[in-house]
């Protein structure tokens, strides 16, 4: 299996915000992301889809902070809007991250502290980047909060994470993600914890976001229909390589590598692809 | 900020319940404390009437023993002799010394004031010292001066503090001469070397607990959310991790009263520090037993109240400790 | 990772075990009778005939040291043995059981424990007059709780396991139960906790003894020796030093085995 390289297919505005070039990374002395290149366009959804074990979470570590995760990069350089992600410091790294990119997790409450009011969770982001002004942060917050369609906003904001459920931690997350109007958002398996109507729900709202927005995602997921539905692009990844990479219609019409090709038979109810491509 | 939300919440009735539900719980337990003191008399062989008169240094005659017991009413009920006992500590009556027949309770308060004095002193050094020491120590892991201070408290932690009394006397007070080695006054001088001594059991073992908690914080997810975020590095340790380890400081802060209760008998008597400890290991030595009956008495109330106030400040240091049953 | 702390518990454990035997043999080793008291030799300082000096009545500091050994360790080892013994039987009786039993030994030791362990020692030791035994009885008249309520807490945790009922539902008899499926996996966590507590009893054995609670002179302990010398501390400084020199490294040594064995606990329970 070689890696291969996605080629940029858009014939849109096409800066490349993110180049990752044969990215070997892993622990310790085991390598899981073994040459790994994809490119990443402005205004451009890439979906990572692969099985648990194929390292995509490992990509990810990677790609938001190796050290802290304990990640190793054995090879390879990520680019984004021209900077090295992997030779930042640490200052510059602060002011990245929260701001320029952002991410969401699978399990957004873990990724707050669970007894501190969101409020104040919220705040102490806008202040860390200078953002923070007295009259209009709250505003700005709750504006955010409207937008992935939460209702009850203030207890909300009043509330600490245990104090809510799944879907509304989720929303909470994504809107902590998009508040300082990210250009890259990243999303690990951001709707895998969920219940499967709370699941499309979230879908759809992300998609919105992401028009209204016109920021660049990766989504990671082992959901072949979630990312049928939102991406514009689909890497295959397969023990740690990307197998295959190609613009969602494509890929699911004539799927090439014989894993995408099991990956797409795995997907029940094969009548639901066809109504997908219809709607788009 | 914190006081806001505790006063909110007292406001409300069910706190008020449950406030109200801790307290009387703790009733059982004051009762089956006193009874227990007042069994303490009886552990060892020989009744009361002949302890006391040893005491007084009388000479034991069969009619001494006699009289004696008359006075004391040991010849009434058991029970009778309990309920009497408890009533009068309920009207501040500890009873009366053996020795000198001067009341008990005044001996013990006035003592009590002088304790609590130096306790307090030493409890603040050592929160002084090892919180910040402890965060220092986790968040430079495995650096130099990380190892330094494992060391120390390590060491303290090991050493039992009459030796470290002894040793710390023998250096500033003898060789140095920077203190005085009987203390004539309990003054401000005086209590320099007592309330270190005291405290550095407790600061050995409160950085090590403080250590190893924001530790075992900064490994968990939400701070690795929060760099996701780029918040400050100053914002993660003292707003985040900090929150979360109150818990665990205000718990160990709990238990080392108790230590520093036990700390004060040993390190008061080798600085003549006239606190409570001295004047029940003075009425050890003299057999004075109603000194230590209410010795035991103060010190367990304190305690049991202050374990009180610290598990019903869980309920508000982490909303999400369920009340037990 | 696991291996190295694996390690370092056998390690510190080996040490500790040799530092027991050191407590059984050592009074062999003394070059002088501890107890023999020699006018002529009164606060030497250290010298070949007495490698750690004498004190304040002419005894050999460094047998008296040895001699001490035994007492220390081995009093605050027993103590720790017998009042583990006592409070882990007590305690899976009351878990496994509950009812008026568990009731009433749990209000018995929240009344114990109301005190600060110490205190309570120091009190009763007082009461009933300085002896070896008295200290033990004192220290061990409250320290069996701890070990009560964690055995509870332990069985507690495995009754709602699926080997307790089915062991139930086959007709096993209760005591069975509890000794031959509970308790072995249970053993481990309640021995590292009573590992971790040797040190401190040996620390708590030792303040006694200094305040005249303990053991009795002549009789040797480090703790009381401390006591003897202290007044002559300016003369005499190695009759405070020595002993306080081997209570520390003793201490420290209990207190490592005690670290070693409470990270090989936790790293045993990441692993299941």
């Amino acid at each position: 299996m070689l890696p291969v390289i996605c080629w940029m297919w858009r014939d849109k505005m096409s800066d490349r915000l993110l180049e990752v070039t044969d990215l070997k990374a892993g622990y310790e002395d085991q390598v899981i992301v073994d040459g790994v290149s994809f490119e990443l366009a402005e205004n451009e959804v890439l979906g990572i889809v692969g099985e648990s074990g194929c390292g995509k979470s490992t990509l990810l570590k990677a790609l938001i902070n190796p050290k802290e995760y304990g990640v190793r990069i054995f090879d390879g350089q990520a680019v984004f809007q021209g900077r090295d992600l992997f030779g930042l410091s640490d200052r510059e790294r602060k002011e990245l991250y929260g701001k320029d990119i952002s991410m969401v997790f699978q399990n957004s409450s873990s990724s707050f502290h669970p007894i501190r009011t969101y409020k104040k969770q919220f705040t102490e982001t806008l202040k860390s980047h200078a953002l923070w002004d007295r009259e209009s942060s709250i505003k700005q917050i709750m504006k955010t909060l409207e937008r992935v369609n939460l209702k009850d906003r203030e207890r909300i904001l009043e509330s600490c994470p245990y104090e809510l459920s799944g879907g509304m931690n989720q929303r909470v997350g994504i809107a902590m993600a998009i508040l300082l109007n990210p250009k890259l958002f990243l999303a690990d398996e951001p709707t895998s914890a969920l219940d499967v109507t709370v699941q499309k729900q979230i879908v759809e709202e992300l998609l919105e976001l992401h028009h209204k927005m016109k920021n660049s995602m990766i989504l990671i997921t082992h959901n072949m229909g979630v990312a049928a539905r939102m991406c514009d692009r689909i890497a295959v990844m397969y023990e740690g390589k990307i197998v295959e990479c190609e613009q969602t219609q494509i890929l699911l019409k004539n799927p090439v590598h014989p894993y995408t090709r099991e990956l797409l038979a795995a997907v029940p109810r094969l009548g639901r692809w066809q109504k997908l491509e219809e709607s788009e | 900020m914190f006081v806001k939300q505790l006063l909110l919440q007292v406001r409300k009735d069910k706190m008020k319940k449950y406030i109200l539900k801790r307290v009387l719980q703790l009733i059982p337990i004051l009762l089956g404390l006193s009874i227990l003191t007042f069994l303490l008399l009886y552990i060892s062989p020989g009744d009361p009437a002949q302890k006391k008169l040893v005491s007084m240094e009388a000479m034991i005659t069969d009619e001494l023993l006699e009289q004696m017991r008359e006075e004391m009413g040991l010849n009434r009920p058991f029970w009778q002799q309990y309920a009497d006992w408890f009533v009068g500590i309920l009207h501040g009556d500890f009873g009366t010394c053996y020795r000198d027949g001067l009341p008990v309770a005044d001996k013990l308060f006035r003592a009590l004031k002088n304790t609590a004095i130096l306790g307090g002193t030493s409890m603040l050094l050592a929160m002084l010292l090892a919180i910040p020491f402890g965060i220092y120590s986790a968040v430079h892991q495995n650096k130099i001066i990380d190892y330094l201070i494992r060391f120390i408290s390590f060491v303290g932690n090991s050493i039992p503090s009459f030796l470290l009394a002894v040793l710390l006397m023998y250096f500033f007070c003898v060789k140095l001469k920077l203190f005085p080695v009987v203390a004539k006054k309990n003054g401000l001088k005086e209590m320099v070397l007592p309330a270190i001594a005291l405290a550095v059991p407790v600061i050995s073992r409160f950085t090590r607990q403080v250590r190893a908690e924001v530790l075992d914080q900064m490994g968990r997810d939400y701070v690795h959310g929060l760099r996701s975020r780029g918040v400050k590095e100053r914002y993660i340790l003292y707003r985040n991790v900090l929150r979360s380890v109150l818990v665990s400081i205000v718990t160990l802060a709990g238990l080392s009263l108790g230590s520093m209760m036990a700390g004060s008998v040993v390190i008061e008597t080798i600085f003549g520090w006239q606190g409570i400890g001295k004047l029940v290991m003075d009425s050890i030595t003299a057999r004075d037993y109603p000194v230590v009956q209410g010795f035991v008495l103060i010190f367990g109330t304190i305690y049991v109240m202050v374990n009180l106030i610290t598990d019903l400040s869980y309920h508000f240091l982490d909303p999400r400790i369920k009340k037990e049953n | 990772m696991r291996k190295k702390v694996k390690r370092r518990f056998f390690l510190f454990l080996a040490l500790a075990a040799l530092l027991v035997l050191f407590a059984v043999i050592a009074p062999y080793f003394a070059p002088n009778d501890p107890y023999a008291t020699n006018p002529a030799a009164m606060k030497a300082a250290p010298c070949a005939q007495y490698p750690f000096g004498t004190d304040k009545l002419g005894r050999c500091i460094f047998s008296r040291v040895l001699a001490g050994a035994r007492t220390s360790i081995f009093s605050a080892v027993f103590l720790v043995a017998v009042t583990f013994l006592i409070g882990t039987v007590i305690g899976i009786f009351c878990g496994y059981y509950g009812g008026i039993f568990d009731s009433l030994v749990m209000r018995l030791a929240d009344i114990l424990m109301a005190l600060p362990e110490m205190v309570l020692a120091i009190a009763v030791a007082g009461m009933l007059g300085g002896s070896m035994w008295n200290a033990m009885v004192a220290l061990g008249f409250a320290g069996w709780t701890t070990y009560a309520r964690l055995a509870k807490s332990q069985v507690l945790i495995q009754k709602k396991e699926a080997y307790v009922s089915a062991a139930q539902m086959g007709g096993c008899p209760d005591l069975h139960i509890m000794v031959f499926h509970i308790l072995p996996n249970i053993i481990g966590t309640l021995v590292v906790n009573a590992t971790s507590k040797i040190g401190s009893m040996m620390m708590g054995f030792a303040g006694l003894s200094f305040l005249g609670l303990g053991v009795q002179a002549p009789k040797a302990e480090w703790g009381s020796m401390i006591n003897e010398a202290r007044a002559f501390i300016q003369l005499t400084p190695w009759a405070v030093l020595f002993p306080g020199a081997a209570i520390v490294l003793t201490v420290t040594i209990f207190n490592l085995l005690g670290d070693a064995a409470r990270d090989l606990l936790d790293v045993e329970g990441q692993n299941e």
